[in-house]
């Protein structure tokens, strides 16, 4: 009897072990997320990112952490002034993209947002990067897009890069412009606050819808 | 605790008890009282660091530094805990603490990492175009859009300080040095010939297409033990790594076309190449100086394989084969002008292969092997030589990252080269002769601090021809003065063996050896970039004889020695105007030697004294164009003028040329691309060629060496076709 007791309280504690620092992780997830959520200068962004860091150096068998991370970094790096910092940031983004596709090699998500990071990496230094990056940025998108049709963060950046490749060509922006309508619904179809799966880039699409209807 | 345990625990129920005690043991875990860890985070020099990440290890609990480096966060958490620091550039500090009480104040400082890459980096002498490396002097893009280059690896290089405008070679004179000063490497393996086969006063261009590289190190003096052979400048070009996509190119120019096809793999790609040129339509068109009996028509075959072999080794191979010729008749001085019909006839072949990886993380290894074989079959009037030039090098490099503080890179290599001549005529004459080079090289970085580097190596190279050894040292230091300038040196001895031409008579020419000394300033800023170099370079061994036609292995000796010293100032700026990037070289150059057949000390007629060019490149949006212009400039060159008292003692009239390009995307994957050198149709004098003999009146009659045409003009239209690329992406949606 002893033993079967302290054999069921063992599995029992180790249970609630377990469950504790589920929680704990839940509520470092929920807070980075709200963190993010109102996130809208570089230093604030980059305090998200340090606070996805934390989570993605103790939970390594998650992506989550990690795929925040990287998007903060990639975030921040839009508002960065220097081309330095700019790479600085979108190379600490790499090595969590890195770190998530270890994870989910073929999560139509993680890479989608190295698109985005390659993205970013263009938009620093577009003159000389243009001609290398923007293939490999539409790859990118091209692969998310395969896995998930209906991701629609991967279809809505593959519209934007088409977006500004059809302006700066002078060619017609219908294509891009009806990719990233059709986001709309894919996005609003989305349950949010449920898991950390992400729901973000409703109001990016619907700023290239803008620019689409001027 | 006990009294809870009591009261609420039925006693036959002990699992719903232990789920109560684990319930209250969190919940008081929950209930503690939050401790808050503050401080402000350091560098070593007592400056706050912003947005490094403070946290206690295995927790949640941390935060990022704010402006000031100040942090502060609450744990519940409590007795003897690690604290991490992490920056990016810093060495992450993890420091044991107590947390109890109500606050823990810890102030941390930070190591920083030395930086091996963009860090303080030696850049006496050298110039490089780069995409990883965040400090250089020219994108890789810069090649193909520079108004001379034409697509000349060559050209773009020529508007880079320390080089010199030679127009009737199109070959690399850099800082008082020959043509044949300058050695070209791909992926670090040598290539012989890298230029075209040509006829004299005739420029020839580089073989290699530019859009084979990702960078390019060319370096002006005072390069890495890891390079010989070379008196005045190694050329180092970085082959492209595995392409992005499959696609097909084709190109449609002026003076012929290629088709091209790329096929990708996961890990390995091919590209196959086929170009073929034909002057004849162009020349036909447009009026030309030179009387050409068959214009210059050539077919180069490429290939290019890559594969994936680890993680991170990545196997190149790379094989060129380029058949040409033309026929040229050109006035003969000596002979009153009667024309002399020279036919140039060359069959070249290249093959190159390299193998780079990472080992592990001290080690990487870079080992491969090429060979060259260049025939070229002269014929003069009646007369017919044939030479026959075959080059093997093979190398294997490693890379030590020995400590945080000392990187050393070592290797061994071995060249081996037979040249043959055969004189087509009744005799049929044929001499020839191999050698062999053997080389080792070790080399050392240490980095004092982020501020400070120096370099010493030491080559050691051993000859076969001769049976004797040398020894090279190379020494380099840097030290950044302040965040965007650092001052550098340079100092090294260069050996060379002597010329195909002169070995074959003389087998015991020793390496002709140059010495140079570079002190470099370089400040770079966002887009703009100084630099100002100066340098002096001694010449010992120069090959020297009396007459050039007397081939008598006494005649050839190593008496001759030169100097050059001078100073070269570079400006790029990609900033204040815009879309605009504009950047000027000025080299001034005072050299003279006592070599070939001087007799006696002189400035020779390759070099200008004052080089000045000037690159403006400027994208103009709304027409998604962009056009440049480049503005070359060098004064006068000494020649010899057989009518005056003396020797080397005339100079030519400066030479001016100003190129215009303009390249337009009409689409994404369609590019027109027109050039045009010397829009004003200057007629640039290069030199003069004086009759063998005076003529009655005493005179000795002389003719100008000249430009081939007034301008070239260039027109290409270059097609990229991709198919599983993004149309296959764009039917997934």
């Amino acid at each position: 009897m002893k033993k079967v007791t302290l054999l069921i309280g063992l599995l029992i504690a180790g249970f609630s072990l377990n469950a504790q620092g589920q929680a704990a992780y839940i509520k470092a997830m929920t807070k980075g997320l709200e963190t993010m959520g109102t996130a809208q200068s570089e230093e604030d962004l980059i305090k998200a990112a340090g606070h996805f860091e934390r989570i993605a150096v103790k939970v390594t068998d998650q992506w989550h952490p990690a795929y925040y991370a990287a998007l903060n970094y990639i975030n921040a790096s839009f508002n960065a002034e220097t081309l330095e910092t700019k790479d600085t940031y979108t190379a600490k983004a790499q090595t969590f993209i890195d770190q998530a596709l270890k994870l989910a090699p073929n999560d139509s998500e993680v890479i989608a947002l190295e698109g985005f990071n390659y993205m970013a990496q263009l938009a620093a230094d577009p003159n000389n990067r243009g001609q290398s990056m923007s293939p490999k940025a539409m790859m990118t998108f091209g692969k998310a897009v395969s896995i998930n049709p209906n991701n629609p963060r991967a279809v809505a950046l593959m519209a934007q890069m088409q977006f500004g490749t059809a302006q700066f060509f002078g060619s017609p922006t219908d294509q891009p412009c009806d990719n990233a309508k059709k986001t709309i619904p894919m996005f609003d179809a989305e349950k949010k606050g449920e898991g950390f799966a992400p729901t973000w880039g409703k109001s990016m699409a619907e700023q290239l819808i803008g620019q689409c209807n001027n | 605790m006990q009294h809870l345990w009591d009261i609420r625990s039925p006693k036959d129920n002990m699992k719903t008890r232990l789920i109560f005690i684990f319930a209250f043991l969190l919940a008081a875990t929950l209930a503690n009282a939050q401790i808050t860890i503050k401080g402000v985070v350091k560098d070593q020099k007592g400056e706050t660091l912003p947005g490094a990440n403070v946290y206690l290890k295995d927790t949640f609990d941390g935060a990022n530094s704010s402006l000031d480096g100040s942090f502060s966060f609450e744990t519940e958490e409590t007795g003897d805990q690690i604290l991490v620091v992490s920056f990016v550039g810093f060495k992450t500090l993890e420091k044991a603490i107590n947390v109890s009480g109500q606050e823990v104040v810890v102030d941390v400082t930070l190591q920083e990492i030395i930086n091996k890459i963009d860090g303080v980096t030696i850049s006496a002498g050298a110039y490089e175009a780069s995409d990883i490396k965040k400090v250089t002097v020219l994108k890789p893009l810069d090649i193909v859009s520079t108004a001379s280059a034409a697509g000349d690896i060559m050209g773009a290089i020529n508007t880079l300080p320390g080089t010199a405008t030679v127009g009737e070679s199109g070959r690399l004179f850099v800082r008082g040095g020959e043509g044949y000063e300058t050695k070209v490497f791909i992926d670090g393996m040598e290539v012989r010939n890298a230029f075209g086969a040509t006829a004299p006063n005739v420029p020839t261009r580089g073989r290699f297409s530019p859009f084979l590289f990702k960078g390019t190190v060319f370096s002006t003096g005072a390069y890495s033990a890891e390079y010989g052979q070379a008196l005045s400048s190694a050329l180092v070009l970085n082959s492209n790594d595995l392409p992005t996509q499959t696609q097909g190119d084709i190109s449609i120019m002026s003076v012929g076309g290629d088709l091209a096809h790329t096929k990708k793999w996961e890990k390995a790609s091919i590209s196959a190449k086929i170009q073929y040129t034909d002057l004849r339509p162009y020349q036909d068109l447009v009026r030309q100086n030179f009387d050409w009996q068959q214009a210059p028509k050539g077919m180069v075959g490429e290939i290019v394989f890559r594969q994936k072999l680890t993680t991170n080794g990545l196997l190149k191979v790379y094989a060129n084969a380029d058949i040409s010729d033309f026929i040229i008749r050109q006035p003969n001085i000596s002979r009153g002008g009667e024309k002399d019909t020279i036919g140039v006839d060359n069959t070249y072949y290249y093959l190159n292969a390299t193998y780079k990886d990472i080992l592990n993380d001290k080690w990487t290894f870079k080992g491969g092997v090429s060979a060259t074989s260049n025939q070229v079959d002269l014929g003069f009037n009646q007369s017919r030589i044939d030479d026959i030039e075959k080059g093997y090098h093979g190398k294997a490099t490693l890379t030590w990252d020995a400590s945080e503080r000392v990187s050393v890179n070592m290797g061994g290599e071995y060249f081996h080269k037979n040249f043959s001549r055969t004189i087509q005529d009744d005799t049929n004459f044929s001499i020839d002769f191999s050698e062999g080079i053997a080389a080792t090289y070790i080399e050392s970085d240490y980095f004092a601090s982020n501020k400070f580097v120096f370099r010493t190596g030491l080559r050691f190279e051993t000859n076969t021809l001769l049976n004797r050894s040398w020894i090279s040292p190379r020494i380099g230091a840097a030290y950044k003065i302040s965040e965007k300038g650092q001052f550098s040196l340079g100092y090294g001895k260069f050996t060379q063996s002597a010329q195909n031409e002169y070995s074959l008579v003389n087998r015991s020419l020793l390496p002709e050896t140059a010495t140079h000394y570079i002190l470099n300033y370089q400040y770079i800023n966002n887009d703009r970039v100084f630099r100002i170099e100066a340098y002096k370079k001694q010449y010992n061994n120069l090959v020297k004889f009396d007459d050039p036609n007397d081939f008598t292995r006494e005649n050839y000796t190593n008496d001759g020695f030169g100097e050059a010293n001078g100073v070269d100032f570079f400006w790029r700026d990609n900033r204040t105007f815009k879309n605009t990037d504009y950047w000027i070289s000025y080299s001034y150059v005072d050299s003279e030697r006592d070599y070939q057949n001087f007799n006696g000390v002189a400035s020779p007629g390759f070099i200008s004294k004052h080089n000045f060019s000037w690159v403006i490149k400027h994208f103009i949006n709304p027409i998604r164009t962009q056009v440049g212009a480049t503005y070359t400039y060098a004064s006068s060159r000494p020649f010899h003028n057989l009518n005056l008292e003396g020797f080397h003692n005339d100079g030519t009239p400066d030479f001016h040329d100003l190129s215009l390009n303009a390249a337009v995307l009409i689409k994404q994957n369609i590019i027109l691309y027109m050039s045009s050198s010397n829009v004003f149709g200057r007629d640039n004098i290069f030199g003069y060629e004086y009759a063998d003999a005076p003529n009655q009146d005493g005179f000795y009659e002389r003719q100008a060496i000249r430009q081939g045409a007034k301008r070239f003009i260039f027109v290409g239209l270059f097609i990229t076709l991709t198919k599983d690329g993004q149309e296959n992406q764009l039917r997934n949606l």
